[in-house]
């Protein structure tokens, strides 16, 4: 049983992310500390949820960019439409709207995919230039900092705080109660519904699923669906916690996004890909971004470093794989009769 | 007599203009094995699928245990206990045995969670039921294609299957794997399960059959109790012609000539030891044994893809190096693939392209253009002399059946002009008449002076084209027969007994 | 049955989205009347109106929505059709795209403000061997030949050491300042930065430099990367800025760190992006040049040079700040014309500038 654990593609990411964070504590020890842990969640929370949204598609064997660019209009036409209806309430309103323009945004891909048999990347990259170009040409294309009274302070909504006398406070955003809350739900939708299960068998063989009897075209609206919903509640999260609305946020995100759910071990081709894995892949990537400024990495070598980072990170699992392939993997089956 | 299950009545099933089913009628007894046998495009497939509710017959009746049906849906089908076993298993690679297993109970149940003890215990009770055991935790993918089937066909058998509908289920498997197999489908009979079993392996299915039908062109050709049924009245029944085994023509090898190639204490490590061998111009030299025996690495090396750690090759009397496809066929050696579609055709390029495409720096003008008319007099050439049936070498590869998609790869070959050949499983998956014909062609190759090696675990095709045979247990040449000194049957308890040698 | 439901679903997404727009209905609204001033020179090539083309690195910035107004206005001010384009996010790819695009369309003018400078040349280039008079914008570093002229607010250096004076001062003339850059190819940024550190080791002994860092033009790059210097460099004092983004970013960081009061933040932002941060003092001071008149300016000078009249040291070209105009060459070899238009914006004057 331990030596299944030690052999899983999450295991190796974490050791991977507790082998740079020992390395980058090594060089400064203030990486060790709960302010670190709390800046790293809330760097991290927009990004569980986008890639919590997407790795139910991922697993069914699509790559999808549109998440972003829904997650961009939903927030942002949102916020237009209160803005001048001259709203001043809290944020709950915002996150209602946003996701029904998310579900149905999310649908649009969804029935683009099953009634026109397209290919999910085709039908996200049409939609994602689309949605952008929406927003820009109808709704606005400047960032708005405006925000309605009962939503300012929502970015200090903090669960948990620190306090260092000279680094100042740290505190951890109540936001990362959702993500906690997305992050179980879609664990166990993924593991105990038969839909979650569906979502394994399209991206093992669609063929064999439709076959099966699974209601291929109705899972796929659902996970469309779902990462709708998803992407809304990242673009609104991340409006307030930036304080302002933009209407081409994430427009260069949707490659990290998906960077992560590949390195927590989902398979570009489908089939494969866990929570676990893609919560270790978000954070993975957090940590990367911070241990170039944490150790000093001069910004001139940063993007060199994160380059030459990624492809070894990538590389292992592959390597991995590869070694795997070559040993073989038979079954001995006892012989009936 | 028994009582009957499956019987279909005066079907027919035309697409387009094509007459796929003309008023066939079958039917299969409870516990029965019948035995469904015909050359590609005799309609063996249309009727599995009109069976399984995938196709609507245009004309005829359906009646399975006592109900009767005009068109049959798939639903319809499996719940009348009618399960296919196809080619693919149906199985989800990416998925726990378990999974696999006990996913369609799941789906029927119509519940919306999964419980997995009850996904486990589902599955441990279907492999109980056929008495194998398979670790249920492992996924579908790191199984043997002999362990996916047997895992397609505990899923038919939870489903209360009453026909076992198998679509040539022993194409991927080796004789062992083949002998158990068949060992479980006796084991259903003895519970009332009857089996379908789709082949062209006429061996096999004088082997497994209660009954033979025979299906040539879309018509019922023979159907007969298959005590006393003989594998060259299922060839005359199938091809509609007598194929002449004792007739056959086998080319004289001079055996004071030069060797084309000399093999001397070549090793692979975990692939084969030792070995040695000459074959002589002229030659068809067999090469058998089980999967894992090293027959395959040996070709591989030969040909320079698994290049060969120590020992020494002589092409011709002289000592040659081959660390590469390159230097194989600089020296003259061609190498046909066993899985043809993945490894030696383009399925979407012409026949012509496919046929010129190891030659294609004969086919280039000075000026860097392609010649397109010397390449279709080249491909006009092949397809005349292989006798490839085809209207124009313009249409795709994939146009063609299994047979004549083989020769196009031979074509490739021979258009090299190589001094040795090597074929792996040059039959594998090709209908009875197409086979005869490509064994004819292997031997009128070795007549014109070719040197062959025919790596194959197809007895009868061992016997039809080769001079001498040789036998690899364990990575080593174990025996060496010449085709006059044994039989079939012979031959045939060497090589499963290798397997008990191999352990 | 089917088809009807998924129209009326497209049609009620459709919908929703749109009734979130209320600006789409809404244009740039002349500020003046379009009559007001009667075209004062005549277009060069007579009969046929002019063409001037205004590229920005990214539409999606409140700045070039303030810059678009004053194109617009100089357009209906001189009865030239200008406009204002740039992509929808900061890629020179694509703005070079844009570039050759209006060479095909054979606009007469184009005035460039390049997201990065050597990836903006050729295209500029092409542009003023195909007739087109090329002016830049945050573009001085350009080579020769790649522009008939840059145009700048004001001496890059000038107003770095602006800013590194107004840093200094409110973090006592002592303590340890980072700086922030949209990205190490900006040209204008690294040279504001440069001078800033030059003049402060000059001028300010006990200031201590400790690293630059990039803020990809983004905010929230600038809000993390301020977060972790924090933690590495917990006495940090001064936070200077070069984007528009980067002192609020920044600035964020402070103010949930509480750390307002400690630390000295000044940059280039504007008041709709860093408004309420001047307001709680988490921004300082924000420094910048009204983009409007920037916009305006350029196409005057392209203007001119289309008209073959001479550009001349301490010439005014008729634009608030650009009264007394300096010419210089810049570092590789492009004519720059500076204005002195740097405008500083605490929390008392920020409503003085809309954008």
């Amino acid at each position: 049983m331990l030596n299944k654990i030690l052999k899983t593609n999450e295991f190796i990411v974490f050791m991977i992310l507790v082998g740079l964070s020992i390395v980058v504590g090594a060089i400064n020890p203030a990486f060790f500390s709960l302010a670190t842990l709390f800046d790293t969640l809330r760097g991290s929370i927009v990004y569980f949820i986008m890639a919590f949204g997407l790795l139910p598609i991922m697993i069914s064997g699509g790559v999808d960019i549109s998440f972003v660019a829904i997650a961009a209009v939903s927030s942002y036409a949102t916020h237009m439409f209160l803005i001048s209806r001259g709203y001043q309430g809290g944020v709950f309103l915002y996150f209602v709207i946003a996701c029904v323009i998310g579900i149905l945004m999310g649908l649009l891909n969804g029935i683009l995919v099953t009634r026109f048999k397209l290919p999910v990347f085709d039908v996200s990259l049409a939609t994602y230039t689309m949605w952008f170009g929406f927003n820009l040409f109808f709704i606005g294309a400047t960032a708005n900092f405006d925000l309605p009274k009962g939503t300012i302070g929502y970015y200090a909504n903090f669960l948990l705080t620190v306090k260092d006398p000279f680094a100042g406070t740290t505190g951890l955003h109540e936001s990362i109660l959702y993500v906690i809350a997305i992050g179980l739900f879609m664990w166990w939708f993924l593991k105990y519904t038969t839909i979650g299960r569906g979502v394994y068998a399209i991206g093992g063989n669609r063929d064999v699923a439709i076959r099966s009897g699974f209601p291929v075209n109705r899972i796929m609206l659902i996970i469309f669906g779902i990462m709708g919903f998803m992407s809304a509640i990242a673009g609104v999260t991340m409006a307030f916690l930036s304080r302002n609305f933009n209407p081409v946020i994430f427009i260069n995100q949707p490659l990290d996004v998906l960077a992560a759910i590949i390195l927590g071990g989902a398979a570009i081709t489908g089939g494969r890909g866990t929570v676990v894995g893609t919560t270790l892949g978000v954070l993975l990537i957090q940590v990367i971004n911070r241990a170039l400024i944490l150790t000093g990495i001069p910004v001139e070598w940063q993007r060199l470093v994160v380059g030459v980072i990624l492809i070894l990170f990538t590389s292992i699992p592959a390597l991995r794989e590869r070694r795997m392939k070559r040993i073989g993997h038979t079954t001995e089956i006892t012989q009936p009769g | 007599m028994t009582e009957e299950i499956l019987r279909v009545e005066n079907i027919s099933k035309r697409f387009g203009g094509v007459v796929a089913l003309n008023n066939v009628s079958m039917s299969v007894a409870k516990g029965e094995t019948c035995c469904l046998v015909g050359e590609n495009g005799s309609g063996k497939s249309t009727m599995i699928k009109i069976i399984s509710g995938v196709y609507t017959p245009d004309e005829g009746d359906i009646f399975i245990g006592g109900n009767h049906y005009k068109k049959l849906t798939p639903i319809e089908s499996i719940r009348e206990g009618i399960q296919v076993i196809y080619q693919d298993f149906s199985l989800f690679p990416n998925l726990t045995v378990a999974e696999n297993i006990s996913i369609n109970q799941q789906l029927a149940s119509g519940k919306q969670f999964i419980k997995w003890k009850d996904i486990n215990r589902i599955a441990e009770e279907g492999l109980a039921r056929i008495n194998i055991s398979v670790p249920l935790d492992v996924t579908v993918e790191t199984l043997s294609t002999a362990d996916r089937q047997l895992i397609a066909i505990v899923k038919a058998v939870l489903a209360d299957a009453r026909i076992l509908i198998m679509d040539e289920p022993t194409t991927a498997l080796t004789q062992k794997e083949i002998a158990s197999l068949f060992k479980i489908i006796d084991d259903l009979k003895s519970r009332g399960i009857s089996t379908l079993f789709v082949s062209h392996k006429l061996n096999e299915v004088t082997e497994i059959a209660d009954r033979t039908v025979i299906f040539r062109n879309g018509v019922k050709a023979m159907d007969q109790d298959a005590k006393g049924l003989d594998v060259k009245t299922m060839e005359f029944y199938m091809t509609g012609r007598k194929i002449e085994t004792e007739s056959i023509s086998f080319g004289k090898v001079d055996i004071t000539s030069e060797p084309l190639l000399q093999v001397e204490n070549l090793n692979l490590k975990h692939g084969y030891f030792d070995i040695n061998l000459e074959l002589k111009p002229g030659e068809i030299l067999g090469i058998t044994g089980l999967l894992g025996s090293g027959r395959t690495e040996l070709a591989l090396s030969l040909f320079g893809v698994m290049p060969a750690d120590s020992g020494k090759i002589s092409v011709q009397g002289k000592e040659v190096k081959i660390r590469s496809t390159e230097d194989a066929i600089g020296e003259g050696i061609a190498y046909v693939p066993e899985d043809r579609i993945r490894e030696g055709l383009f399925l979407d390029q012409s026949i012509n392209d496919n046929i010129v495409v190891g030659i294609i720096d004969r086919m280039v003008s000075r000026f860097g253009f392609l010649k397109n008319t010397q390449k279709r007099i080249e491909g006009e050439n092949w397809i005349k002399r292989l006798e490839l049936k085809t209207p124009t070498g313009a249409l795709p590869a994939k146009s063609l059946s299994g047979g004549n998609q083989q020769r196009v790869v031979l074509a490739k070959w021979l258009a090299e002009n190589p001094k040795i050949l090597i074929l792996n499983g040059p039959t594998v998956g090709v209908d009875v008449g197409s086979k005869a014909d490509i064994h004819e062609l292997i031997r009128s190759l070795a007549r014109e002076g070719l040197g062959i090696l025919l790596i194959s675990d197809d007895i009868p095709e061992l016997m039809q084209t080769c001079h001498r045979i040789l036998l690899m247990r364990g990575g080593r040449i174990a025996e060496e027969f010449k085709r006059e000194e044994i039989t079939e049957n012979q031959l045939n308890t060497e090589l499963i007994g290798a397997s008990a040698v191999n352990g | 049955m089917k088809k009807t439901l998924l129209f009326v679903y497209l049609l009620v997404i459709v919908a929703m989205v749109v009734s979130c727009a209320p600006a789409a209905v809404e244009t740039a609204a002349p500020t003046q009347p379009p009559q007001q001033n009667a075209p004062t020179q005549p277009p060069a090539s007579s009969g046929k109106q002019l063409v001037f083309a205004t590229v920005v690195k990214s539409i999606a910035f409140n700045w070039f929505k303030r810059m678009e107004t004053g194109v617009v206005q100089f357009g209906k001010d001189k009865n030239i059709k200008s406009f204002m384009e740039g992509p929808s996010q900061v890629d020179s790819a694509q703005q070079v795209q844009m570039i050759e695009d209006l060479i095909a369309q054979n606009v007469n003018a184009i005035v460039n403000v390049p997201y990065g400078v050597p990836e903006n040349e050729p295209a500029q280039k092409k542009a003023i061997e195909a007739g087109i008079v090329v002016i830049g914008h945050e573009a001085a570093t350009a080579k020769a030949g790649t522009l008939t002229y840059d145009l700048e607010a004001f001496d890059n250096c000038g107003y770095g050491e602006e800013m590194m004076k107004e840093m200094a001062t409110r973090m006592g003339e002592e303590g340890k300042y980072i700086q922030f850059v949209g990205s190490l190819t900006n040209a204008s940024h690294v040279e504001w930065m440069d001078c800033a550190k030059a003049y402060a080791e000059k001028n300010y002994p006990k200031l201590e430099y400790v690293a630059r860092y990039e803020s990809k033009e983004d905010q929230t790059v600038a809000y993390n990367t301020m977060k972790d210097v924090l933690k590495t460099y917990p006495d940090v004092k001064g936070v200077m800025g070069a984007a528009a983004g980067d002192v609020v970013g920044a600035g964020q960081a402070i103010e949930e760190a509480g750390l307002a009061d400690k630390t000295a933040v000044v940059g280039t932002s504007i008041p709709s992006y860093a408004g309420e941060l001047l307001k709680t003092g988490a921004v300082d001071l924000a420094m910048c040049w009204d983009p409007m008149t920037a916009g305006y300016a350029a196409n005057v000078v392209a203007l001119k040079v289309i008209n073959k009249e001479a550009i001349t040291d301490g010439m005014d070209l008729g634009v608030p700040g650009y009264e007394k105009i300096k010419l210089a060459k810049g570092p590789n070899g492009v004519d720059v014309i500076y204005g002195s238009a740097w405008i500083k914006i605490d929390a008392k004057n920020a409503a003085d500038y809309p954008f």
